[in-house]
């Protein structure tokens, strides 16, 4: 799901440019390649659990990252493709302004943010989550514990593709330093940094990450080192991550029923 | 929001108008923006390209046309995204009057169509990627540094005359400062009669080289090396350590051996010989005051990071004296930023050619010791080198910019 976040916005990036063509085909365009991407991979990392999984996904990031760095026809190479135009909607505003491009991606989020909670509360989301908490319990169980990891992965490859859409239309330019592995270890983080097995989490990481990357930096060229601190200290106070350790304190001190998989 | 705009256009246009303007108490300050890499694999870089900025803006007391001048540094991370995210807050939010710096080809790129967007008047003080004063020209920025394949051209044709080396094998960082600057060696070299006969393209950011020199071609005449920051710190040890040095002579782009690296280097990089529009060791009056004053500032020997964001600085300046400060006027100040000439910066004198990119003197260098020390001894100059060297600018043009495979290599 990492690497087709940065693998699509190639296709919705040369897309509009060379084509002309518009947003309403470079969506769906952009989230099915990510799907199909993340059916392949899927079959290769899913073949391993843990720690390997982990590294056979950044793996196969590499590889995508070559590929745009090589591929120099389809990608430019390391100058990437600039100048890709903000979408035309047919809105009373123009997306070309910060603002309404802010909403517009705020609008993204929250629809994401919607259907992924309708996902995990369905039971084919709470069948994950009890896969995240016990396989082999599950497998007992009689769930077919592979077919439904691998559906989650391409679900999340097509989120993924979605987030690359706006990402692309957001800075105009996307380049083979979206797909490096530094990128990739940073969604990592982000993850881990917010809250991994929450949907909070992550986006409360990664808004910590891109304020700590974009504003810290402002007032000090030692934005690294906070960063790194920040870190450490979540490995050491929070390994569950902020929200995790959020719910964590919510349930000791019982203030309410919450539950870990919002 | 068009609708919009216009009236708030005119109101600002109204109000301008009629304000006294002659006499008036002065704007308040001038605003620059500096783009440049902080932190990662290029930091060295980005210290000594905004030291050699602030001090020239220091030189005048941080004041061009009776405003003051504030500078406003940002980080780039050496990623494209990153600089267009900073490029978005300095126009957006600071409201920058102008914007200077920037070191990757992959960045300058990324940020051309933004500079047009924002009507952003903008001097490339090192970004040195062929296309943004070739074919795909940005009209609110100007160059003051160099085109990757413009010192190269003159050198291609010096070294088979004058070196005599007839095969040559290139060894570039793989990204269009690395292919422009070996197609514009190849192509006035092979021109001339050489032949390269090799082509390896290390990533950038490449620690290990190993696995590209056990590669290289034994019976060439030379190695032409292209290394970019942290790629030019490792390079020549490693060169030397494969037992190459000595068999084959070493050449290649200017970066690969800026001064900014030479406190980290030794004997491995003594006898390289690299082309670049400046050296530390040019022996004019303005020169060697550039470099005394610098190195009591910041305790080293600036290299051509140094000297292209010092000149970019005056560069400013002038425009700016030019305008008589006023640079809201942005059509005016873009246009006094095109027309700047500089007779006596330390790299020599400097004009622009109706592409914007700088007409400027080309320096063959020789790495030699001295006291201990490592300098780029100038041993041939260039005077006067256009970005299309002795081709016609229509012609050069038609051909497609140079990248991995073009020139093809037709000896390999």
């Amino acid at each position: 799901m990492r690497l087709t976040s940065a693998l699509e916005p190639t296709a919705s990036a040369s897309w509009p440019r060379d084509y002309g063509a518009g947003f309403w085909i470079t969506l769906p365009a952009g989230v099915l390649l990510a799907v199909a991407v993340a059916a392949i991979f899927g079959l290769v990392a899913l073949r391993s659990t843990g720690v390997y999984f982990l590294m056979i996904t950044l793996a196969l990031g590499m590889v995508v990252w070559g590929l745009a760095h090589r591929w120099v026809t389809m990608t430019q190479g390391d100058n990437g493709i600039s100048a890709i135009p903000r979408p035309d909607l047919g809105l009373p505003w123009s997306l070309a302004h910060s603002i309404p491009f802010y909403y517009f991606a705020l609008a993204g989020f929250l629809i994401s943010f919607w259907i992924l909670l309708v996902i995990v509360r369905s039971p084919f989301g709470r069948t994950l989550v009890g896969i995240r908490e016990s396989e082999s319990r599950m497998r007992t169980l009689g769930y077919h514990v592979w077919l439904h990891k691998y559906i989650g992965f391409v679900i999340a490859g097509g989120f993924a593709g979605f987030a690359g859409v706006l990402w692309a239309y957001y800075n105009g330019f996307v380049s083979p330093a979206d797909l490096q592995l530094a990128t990739s270890v940073e969604v990592l983080l982000m993850v881990a940094l917010g809250g991994r097995g929450t949907l909070l989490g992550p986006a409360l990481g990664a808004t910590i990450i891109v304020f700590l990357k974009n504003l810290v930096s402002v007032y000090t060229h030692r934005w690294l080192l906070i960063l790194g601190a920040v870190y450490i200290a979540t490995i050491v106070y929070a390994p569950e991550g902020i929200v995790g350790a959020v719910i964590h304190w919510a349930r000791r001190t019982r203030t309410g029923p919450l539950r870990s998989e919002a | 929001m068009n609708k919009k705009l216009i009236v708030s256009l005119s109101v600002v246009v109204a109000l301008v108008m009629s304000g006294p303007s002659p006499g008036r108490a002065q704007k308040g300050p001038i605003k620059l923006g500096f783009l440049t890499q902080m932190t990662g694999g290029g930091a060295a870089v980005g210290k000594d390209m905004s030291n050699g900025f602030m001090m020239y803006l220091e030189e005048i007391g941080s004041q061009i046309a009776g405003r003051k001048v504030e500078v406003i540094i940002e980080d780039t991370q050496g990623d494209p995204a990153a600089a267009l995210t900073k490029l978005r807050k300095l126009a957006e939010s600071d409201k920058v009057h102008a914007v200077a710096g920037i070191f990757l080809a992959n960045e300058g790129y990324a940020l051309a169509p933004k500079v047009d967007e924002y009507q952003m008047p903008t001097v490339w003080a090192v970004v040195s990627a062929d296309d943004l004063t070739q074919r795909k020209p940005v009209k609110w920025a100007v160059r003051s540094g160099w085109t990757s394949s413009l010192p190269n051209h003159p050198f291609g044709e010096w070294v088979h005359k004058s070196l005599g080396y007839k095969r040559v094998v290139t060894v570039a960082m793989d990204y269009a400062f690395g292919w422009e600057q070996v197609g514009g060696f190849q192509r006035t070299f092979e021109e001339a009669g050489g032949q390269i006969v090799q082509k390896l393209w290390p990533p950038l950011g490449t620690t290990d080289f190993g696995p590209y020199l056990a590669q290289i071609k034994r019976d060439a005449d030379a190695v032409f090396a292209v290394m970019v920051a942290a790629s030019a710190l490792r390079f020549p040890k490693q060169y030397q350590d494969a037992g190459l040095k000595a068999r084959l002579p070493l050449i290649g782009g200017g970066t690969s051996f800026d001064e900014f690296v030479f406190p980290s280097l030794g004997d491995e990089a003594v006898g390289a010989i690299t082309p670049m529009i400046y050296s530390a060791a040019i022996d004019t009056p303005v020169n060697r005051r550039f470099v005394k004053e610098f190195r009591t500032k910041y305790g080293k020997v600036p290299g051509y990071y140094a000297e292209a964001s010092y000149t970019a600085a005056r560069w400013i300046n002038e425009a700016v004296k030019a305008v008589g400060g006023n640079v809201e006027d942005k059509e005016k100040f873009l246009a006094a930023l095109r027309r700047v000439e500089i007779p006596d910066a330390p790299r020599g004198p400097i004009k622009l050619d109706a592409y914007a990119n700088p007409i400027e003197t080309v320096y063959v260098r020789k790495v030699e010791k001295k006291d201990g020390e490592l300098w780029n001894t100038v041993i041939q100059t260039f005077p006067a080198v256009s970005q299309f060297w002795k081709y016609k600018p229509e012609e050069f043009l038609k051909q497609p910019v140079y990248d991995r495979n073009c020139p093809a290599c037709k000896y390999c």
